[in-house]
């Protein structure tokens, strides 16, 4: 039996995707370009970023949409990425539609901004280009950078390809914008992997993309003087905690709209997006769970595993936050074994950070998948095939009991 | 689907309350709850109306019923539900109605033997805690003095000692 072609099972894509809007325009775009096109398409009202490898190309990109007075932006090019994120969190006060990006150390800068960007609900949306955090300097993809920003308070999509850095660069800030939601996203896209690898795109309209948005709804305005407001009050230890309270609700409003939006936006684009994308999960034994681009290498060998008689399954994760932990369970409790590749490791603990969102899930709704971690590409390490059919062969053993579920490292020397 | 669900939620731990509540009612009975501070200086009253909650953390409030006016103290702070999102404060001028008092170990105490009224207390008194009428001193705002003992510091003819909150004796 031939399985190629076959994809059923697909998460949110089962749905039938309606045709793409007229007008659509195929480009040749590297991921750097595809976030600063979906930026110019965008038009926020207040750019502030610093440039970082390999973020640069997305503001170089974007600084010549400014001058070439494409796009109606105030891009404030600032000292640091402190600084950066801090005129967003003030933009965004001011009502205004915000954008940034970043990478790696970039983001370690803005750290103390991250969290009251979320505190203070700013629906800013910063594009991730995934790099190694320093030390030793190294300036390729892995997600040590975003792994690190998981409890900032900021929603994080993951994207595998070009295309869908450019569809989650709109849709994020349609998500940050819902209403009761109102908080930062990040999007991410591996570096150099993605951000300089070039693809067709399916370029949307710009009315399209537009009418998608709307206009920018601010809930309040710094600058509305008929309404004065603070922000950033003490809040101590008599009314913080309802605060934080409020920030766990506005999560679980996020689940909602990211579906509501994603649906949307493939009424718009003919591209439907949901929580994950499972590929041939349907009569999977065993289960391979990943985030960016390794997603996709994987997808692209799926064929092969399955011509290897491995009843191999993918599930490709967009959002980290919020964690999908009820599609993780359906999908994934039927199987008998599980690998999570983690592109971060976390120092100290049971294995990387997307294994212990999964295996949590799995141990907790009671399920008897066999789950471990493989801890991959760090500094921007190749994944190769060989490792990925390594994974789908040690899961096949673990599934009969000839292998125990542990962390392992593929690809780095012994 | 999720608003629904914590609608749900919500209502399974309002019935939960239920029973707690009116147990509490029951003893607070519509009484005139006094709160006096430590000195045993009245501060404010606040009558609790029957099936209202002693307790605002999570607790549906009736419909219709406006939002406690004026002083809050600690205890009836309203829920994670009701307050401005992001730590916002949308009206101006609040801070007269937020209690900084409880902060406080020591009380300025006023000799008035020895005030001159030189007002030196409340040019320095930075939360406007020194109650002044017709150009004199006349008490403390303990809901708002923080206990920071710059009015002792400063006043020229020692009339304001920092003391033991039970040992305090002028009217707020």
């Amino acid at each position: 039996m031939s399985h190629r072609g076959r994809r059923t099972g697909s998460g949110a894509r089962v749905l039938r995707a309606p045709a793409p809007a007229k007008g659509t325009i195929v480009k040749a775009l590297r991921g750097a370009d595809a976030v600063a096109e979906a930026m110019r398409q965008v038009n926020p009202g207040v750019v502030a970023a610093y440039p970082i490898t390999p973020q640069t190309d997305v503001v170089e990109r974007f600084s010549e949409f400014v001058a070439d007075g494409e796009v109606g932006t105030e891009f404030v090019t600032v000292e640091s990425e402190h600084s950066a994120m801090s005129a967003c969190i003030g933009a965004a006060a001011a009502g205004c539609r915000v954008m940034t990006a970043t990478s790696a150390n970039g983001l370690a800068l803005m750290w103390e901004m991250l969290y009251i960007a979320a505190s203070y609900r700013a629906p800013i949306v910063m594009a991730v280009a995934n790099r190694a955090l320093s030390g030793p300097i190294n300036i390729h993809c892995d997600h040590s950078d975003s792994m690190g920003a998981r409890d900032s308070g900021w929603i994080q999509i993951y994207s595998s390809t070009v295309e869908e850095v450019y569809d989650n660069v709109i849709q994020a800030v349609r998500i940050g914008e819902s209403k009761d939601v109102r908080l930062p996203v990040m999007v991410m896209f591996d570096g150099f992997i993605i951000s300089h690898l070039l693809e067709r795109v399916r370029v949307l309209p710009d009315k399209k993309v537009q009418s998608f948005i709307g206009p920018p709804r601010p809930v309040y305005s710094l600058l509305d003087i008929d309404h004065p407001l603070t922000y950033g009050p003490l809040d101590l230890f008599d009314y913080y905690f309802e605060h934080k309270r409020q920030q766990v609700d506005a999560m679980e409003y996020a689940e909602k709209a990211i579906t509501d939006v994603g649906k949307e936006y493939g009424q718009v684009s003919g591209r439907l997006y949901g929580y994950y994308e499972a590929h041939e999960l349907d009569d999977a034994e065993v289960a391979v769970v990943a985030l960016g681009s390794t997603a996709s290498t994987i997808k692209g060998l799926i064929p092969e595993i399955r011509d290897e008689r491995i009843k191999g399954g993918l599930l490709k994760v967009r959002l980290f936050r919020p964690f999908p932990t009820r599609d993780v369970v359906r999908r994934l409790s039927a199987t008998k074994a599980v690998a999570v590749l983690d592109r971060s490791a976390s120092f100290g603990a049971d294995g990387g950070p997307l294994y212990l969102e999964v295996s949590n899930a799995l141990g907790r709704a009671g399920a008897k998948t066999k789950v471990t971690n493989y801890i991959y590409g760090l500094g921007g390490r190749d994944i190769s095939h060989e490792h990925i059919m390594r994974v789908y062969q040690d899961l096949t053993r673990m599934a009969r009991g000839r292998l125990k579920p542990g962390t392992r490292y593929l690809g780095v020397r012994e | 689907m999720a608003r629904k669900k914590e609608t749900a939620a919500r209502k399974t731990r309002a019935q939960t309350r239920k029973g707690r509540k009116t147990e509490r009612v029951k003893r607070a009975g519509g009484a005139k709850k006094v709160r006096t501070s430590a000195a045993g200086v009245k501060t404010s009253t606040r009558t609790r109306k029957k099936g209202e909650a002693t307790s605002a953390i999570g607790a549906k409030r009736p419909a219709g019923r406006k939002r406690a006016k004026g002083r809050q103290a600690g205890g009836e702070k309203p829920g994670w539900r009701d307050i401005p999102r992001g730590g916002l404060i949308v009206k101006a001028g609040n801070a007269e109605t937020y209690e900084t008092g409880s902060w406080r170990t020591k009380a300025p105490a006023i000799d008035f033997d020895r005030c001159t009224n030189c007002l030196f207390c409340w040019i320095w008194c930075p939360d406007g805690a020194i109650q002044v009428k017709d150009g004199k001193v006349v008490g403390i705002d303990l809901f708002h003095c923080k206990g920071c003992g710059i009015c002792a510091h400063e006043c020229p003819k020692e009339a304001i000692a920092m003391v033991d909150e039970r040992r305090t004796t002028h009217v707020a």
